[in-house]
């Protein structure tokens, strides 16, 4: 498993593009991933590759103590800005993050900076005016100690931070200004460092874990939909702007290739909440970013965990995504999405977790190969995880769920 | 409509204060606690678990529809408890160690509460030891297992060998779900069963207690 990270990486995100399109046949395989745990990042950057930079201990901590990031949303809250390019850690970061999927064959740099620090803007403004509820569950990680996060953070499933019409009102949605993130000049940060053939996602989330995560938290959401759903319509409103917003100031920017929109919409045997409601509350939404990321001839790649067939025409037809991700073989192997669904969208990963985590070398070698067997020919498709590259993936797993896309012809 | 069919209609109609008026009428007009709960709740349960198997309706259906039969069982509870009425059978749940994800089981927890099952909810990030005292000291007949992810799914086993240890495995089913838990891997560790969601493992409980 020696061929990464990559010593001559060809990153062609416009072939990927064409691809994924239908437009050309695949040459060779494209890897694709939403992101991979900052821990398995660090890893493979400390130990694997020969660019110098400081481990996540000498620059900020890993999640849920990141010092940098709490130290600029102080100042934030005293009045200041809270820009994504603000210091030395936040350069670190990204240019740590270019090498990263460089050198490990990406044609894009997975990225969710810019939605990732609206969500603090929100939260420290909802938290500041005294609205609780929401915090995350933690239990000890379970991933291998030198990847280990100490902790797991899981999200909170009964309340979040809005339970009424009381809490909606306190929230100070005048003062979530997305021109204090500074967007422009961290895409031109982004921009300068991208190595010739790579762009930037532009990613967005809604639904979950935005609204029924921390607005609302899923069981209350769901008793919300009945007792009071004008409460779940105005914060979707005002969110889902919040996000239109992010991706307006975004998909400008030439370096943005493309929007992929993150929202868990599924579990194991439907979606979360009945199709109706998803076309109420969510699908317009959705429906909207995508005909703004087309308006700039830039692709829209969704990522939703679990079962969410029973709205995939809608998906397909009526809002017009170019490509989904996230598959698990217990629902919907990719294979059998190819199958059903390739010639009208692209399929993206499809390496299941449960067993890219626990199968042999030899058994994930000939899993692996049966994907690509199976989807290569088609077009239609790139490579990678069923999911992300979480932490609790073990890296020789992953490295040779790699070489085995690597060396496929 | 019969009282104890808008009972039960209430529940379908997720009408939590419906379902509390009907169900202390009914009472005032001399039903039984008993005929209100399997003749009126059970009934209207059972309907809810077709319809979510049948992907008819979806978990916030279900959790509305618990909450109106949550509202009837708090006046039922105690009257059931003093005229001695006893639970179809005890089923202990919980999360596995390291596993912080409680929906599913809360899920399950509700839909074996409304078909008339006593259930001891051990919450999120159970370790094998608490749920060997759980079971020995709620006298469970069945113990269910729910883990979100592949790396906390591998703590079931030691709940296996925990029960055997403790030589109280041949007396309880064991079931499992979740995620990424499937039919081979329950049996993989000698599960007694395993459910794809809240409605199968109603129908598992009932198959596996006879």
């Amino acid at each position: 498993m020696g061929s990464f990270p990559l010593k001559e990486p060809k990153p062609d995100f416009e072939m990927l593009e064409s691809v994924l399109l239908g437009k050309s046949e695949p040459k060779r395989v494209h890897f694709v991933e939403e992101f991979a745990d900052v821990e398995v990042v660090d890893y493979i950057v400390q130990n694997m590759m020969e660019e110098d930079f400081p481990s996540l201990d000498e620059t900020w901590a890993s999640a849920g103590s990141d010092s940098h990031l709490l130290a600029k949303v102080q100042k934030f809250l005293a009045g200041g800005t809270l820009k994504l390019i603000d210091g030395e850690p936040d350069e670190i970061r990204v240019k740590r993050d270019i090498a990263f999927y460089y050198r490990m064959g990406f044609d894009y740099l997975p990225d969710l900076a810019p939605w990732g620090m609206l969500g603090a803007m929100i939260g420290s403004l909802m938290r500041q005016q005294g609205l609780g509820g929401g915090e995350s569950r933690q239990a000890a990680d379970t991933a291998t100690d030198e990847l280990s996060r100490g902790n797991r953070n899981w999200q909170e499933e009964k309340g979040g931070l809005i339970k009424s019409w009381d809490d909606f009102e306190k929230i100070p949605w005048d003062r979530m200004n997305l021109d204090l993130l500074g967007i422009d000049e961290y895409y031109e940060f982004v921009a300068r460092h991208l190595p010739e053939g790579m762009t930037v996602s532009t990613v967005g989330c809604v639904f979950n874990p935005g609204l029924i995560g921390a607005f609302f938290g899923f069981e209350d959401f769901c008793t919300l939909l009945y007792e009071n759903p004008e409460l779940i319509q105005a914060v979707s409103d005002r969110w889902g702007q919040l996000n239109f917003e992010l991706y307006e100031r975004s998909l400008p920017h030439k370096c943005v290739g493309f929007m992929w929109h993150a929202d868990d919409l599924g579990y194991k045997t439907s979606t979360i909440v009945s199709p109706e409601h998803l076309r109420r509350i969510f699908l317009p939404w959705l429906k909207k970013y995508t005909d703004l990321a087309h308006q700039h001839e830039k692709m829209v790649w969704l990522h939703s965990c679990g079962n969410i067939y029973s709205i995939m025409d809608d998906l397909i037809e009526d809002i017009g995504i170019d490509a989904k991700q996230s598959f698990e073989d217990s629902i919907m192997p990719i294979n059998d999405f190819m199958d059903a669904y390739g010639d009208r969208v692209a399929g993206l990963g499809g390496v299941d977790m449960d067993k890219l985590c626990r199968l042999e070398e030899d058994e994930l070698r000939s899993h692996c190969r049966a994907i690509l067997d199976h989807c290569m020919p088609k077009g239609r498709f790139a490579y990678g995880t069923g999911n992300t590259v979480a932490n609790y993936v073990p890296i020789d797993n992953y490295l040779i769920m790699m070489d085995e896309g690597y060396r496929y012809r | 409509m019969s009282l104890l069919k808008e009972i039960g209609e209430s529940v379908l109609a997720y009408q939590p204060k419906k379902a509390e008026e009907h169900t202390q009428r009914a009472l005032d007009e001399g039903k039984t606690a008993a005929e209100v709960l399997n003749e009126g709740l059970i009934p209207a349960m059972d309907t809810v678990g077709k319809k979510y198997e049948a992907g008819e309706i979806y978990v916030p259906e279900m959790l509305m529809a618990a909450k109106a039969m949550k509202a009837a069982m708090a006046i039922l509870r105690p009257i059931l408890a003093e005229a001695g009425v006893e639970a179809k059978g005890t089923v202990v749940i919980g999360t596995v160690e390291g596993d912080l994800h409680d929906i599913g089981q809360n899920l399950v927890s509700i839909m074996l509460e409304g078909a008339g099952y006593d259930v001891v909810n051990l919450g999120i990030d159970n370790t094998k030891d608490v749920f060997v005292d759980a079971v020995k000291t709620s006298n469970a007949d069945v113990v269910a297992l729910s883990a979100l992810l592949t790396t906390t799914m591998i703590q079931m086993p030691d709940v296996v060998e925990g029960l055997k240890a403790a030589g109280l495995r041949d007396g309880v089913k064991m079931i499992i779900g979740g995620a990424p838990v499937t039919e081979e891997y329950a049996q993989q560790i000698g599960a007694d069963g395993y459910a794809k969601d809240a409605a199968a493992a109603v129908t598992l409980v009932r198959k596996l207690l006879g």
